[in-house]
């Protein structure tokens, strides 16, 4: 489950119209959600609180072999007030770490320019965000900026500093930049950690079949393929570092339900890593991953599933209820709803089609039939928009944005994860979900090895926000 | 990589430089982030209000 600051960093991006996915460092989310799921060690609580507009506070306790503790605060330039839920009514999807949902560049770009015309309303074109923590009874602290340098760039610094107590001891000061750059169908990341000084690059390309721009208008392709690589070099050990991946996102036709494959390969190491993943219903995610390592020949077999327990569904918003009327009639019952994150971005780019509300008024009355009106451009734009649809494509994509609408709109009450690994023998459980207006999350780690399967990690946190 | 020659005396001065500095952004780096939140909304509210993560009555 995302902690709070990775809650507030979420909505940050959401705001600002930052994509946290289009990252090489995200290329394998999916089957890391599903397989390496963390599970809370001992007991810990959090308490977190928006306390003016822009800023919002965040105090934890933890009980593990002694008690320690945290306060947190956070300051953000932009508001925001339209993402920012607290634990009672934000739906549980978005903070649970589950399959993600892969946009295509064309999805990627109609979003993008929705996000700008957004971003013109809200006034503050380049917003930052500050984070500090410090711990207790150590004094550490943690900090952050985040901050947009233009609408593709963005710069991210995060430190730790720990205090001198004593004379004898040495404080000790951990600083790491990022300046990120993205746009629909790239990204690169420049990162320098003052550890060992480390320089990384990292790159992703995304592809798709609607990747150009001349593409159809009329209907959105979420399939998409990406692929990307980064590259390591301590400066002080003069040691290197390399890995490469790809990843094939794509829904299947005949129902929508969406699945991803990924190669991950890193050739100092010599390890070779596949996944796939699958959501095969709503409730429900599958993942299994083959590691092998050319060197040792070792080789592991993982196997990962979470079901969601869900309550009902949300309505469609009666807006859209209302515009969608002859499309909800259809017998397939295909509900468009914006407002929601993953949905909104397959909406289809509507800009250049031609909308009932756009007649003219000929010789003083309304003409009823728009094509009459058009000129020659709009014409043959309109005829290039039919010519180009292929009807088993967008019979693929109308699954796929029905699944997609009716995940977004469900109701989900809770979620249970397991994960095994066949070489390491062992297991994993966690079982996350909200109670009243508290959202809780508890694991165990079951270590197989020995004779007598043995508890390696067990714990409970709850969370309240807001 | 172009070394920087420094004396003794002037590398003990940096480093007490670099420690204050340290010190002094470890201990401002909150209360920072505090007065920024305070200094946004127009109702100003109180020191307890901002400080507090437990949601006001």
């Amino acid at each position: 489950m995302l902690t709070y600051m990775d809650y507030i960093q979420k909505c940050f991006s959401e705001t600002s119209g930052w994509n946290d996915d289009m990252s090489y460092e995200q290329i394998l989310r999916t089957p890391n959600n599903l397989l390496q799921f963390k599970i809370p060690s001992g007991f810990q609580v959090s308490v977190a609180s928006k306390n003016t507009e822009n800023s919002y506070s965040s105090a934890t306790l933890r009980q593990l072999n002694r008690l320690n503790g945290s306060v947190s605060y956070f300051y953000s330039s932009n508001d925001m007030k339209n993402a920012y839920k607290g634990t009672g009514t934000l739906p549980l999807w978005s903070v649970i770490d589950d399959y993600r949902f892969i946009r295509s560049p064309k999805q990627e770009r109609v979003l993008q320019r929705r996000k700008k015309a957004e971003k013109k309303d809200l006034g503050d074109r380049n917003p930052y965000l500050l984070y500090g923590k410090m711990y207790f009874p150590s004094q550490f602290l943690e900090g952050m900026i985040v901050k947009r340098l233009s609408d593709s760039t963005q710069m991210t610094l995060r430190f730790i500093n720990t205090p001198k107590f004593r004379k004898l001891t040495k404080n000790c000061s951990i600083l790491t930049l990022y300046l990120q750059r993205q746009n629909d169908h790239n990204a690169t990341d420049f990162i320098y950690s003052s550890t060992e000084s480390l320089l990384g690059l990292r790159c992703l390309y995304k592809l798709g079949s609607d990747f150009s721009l001349s593409s159809s208008p009329g209907y959105t392709d979420s399939t998409s393929l990406s692929a990307g690589f980064e590259l390591w070099f301590a400066l002080l050990s003069m040691s290197p570092g390399l890995s490469t991946a790809v990843r094939y996102s794509t829904h299947i036709s005949s129902s929508g339900k969406p699945l991803t494959m990924t190669l991950a390969l890193n050739p100092l190491l010599g390890t070779i890593e596949s996944t796939y993943s699958i959501k095969p219903g709503l409730n429900s995610t599958f993942c299994s991953k083959y590691t092998f390592n050319i060197y040792s020949y070792e080789s592991d077999f993982l196997l990962g599933f979470s079901l969601f327990r869900c309550n009902g569904y949300n309505p469609p918003s009666p807006q859209l209820q209302s515009t969608n009327k002859t499309i909800a009639d259809s017998p397939d019952k295909v509900s468009f709803q914006t407002g929601e994150i993953h949905t909104e971005n397959l909406q289809p780019n509507r800009s250049n089609t031609i909308q009932r509300n756009d007649t003219k008024k000929v010789g003083g009355r309304s003409d009823k039939y728009p094509f009459n009106v058009m000129d020659e451009d709009q014409h043959h734009q309109l005829l290039t928009t039919f010519m180009g649809i292929t009807p088993g494509k967008l019979l693929t994509e109308n699954n796929a944005r029905h699944f997609l609408d009716t995940f977004n709109r469900s109701q989900f009450s809770s979620a249970f994860k397991c994960a095994a690994s066949v070489a390491r023998k062992d297991v994993k459980f966690a079982w996350e979900g909200r109670f009243k207006d508290l959202l809780l999350s508890s694991g165990v780690h079951i270590d197989c090895n020995d004779s007598i399967p043995r508890v390696d990690k067990c714990g409970l946190e709850i969370q309240y926000s807001s | 990589m172009v070394a920087l020659h420094l004396s003794e005396e002037s590398r003990e001065r940096l480093g007490k430089v670099m420690g204050t500095t340290r010190d002094i952004v470890h201990y401002s780096w909150i209360p920072f982030i505090l007065y920024l939140g305070w200094a946004s909304t127009s109702t100003k509210p109180n020191f307890v209000q901002l400080l507090s993560p437990f949601p006001s009555a």
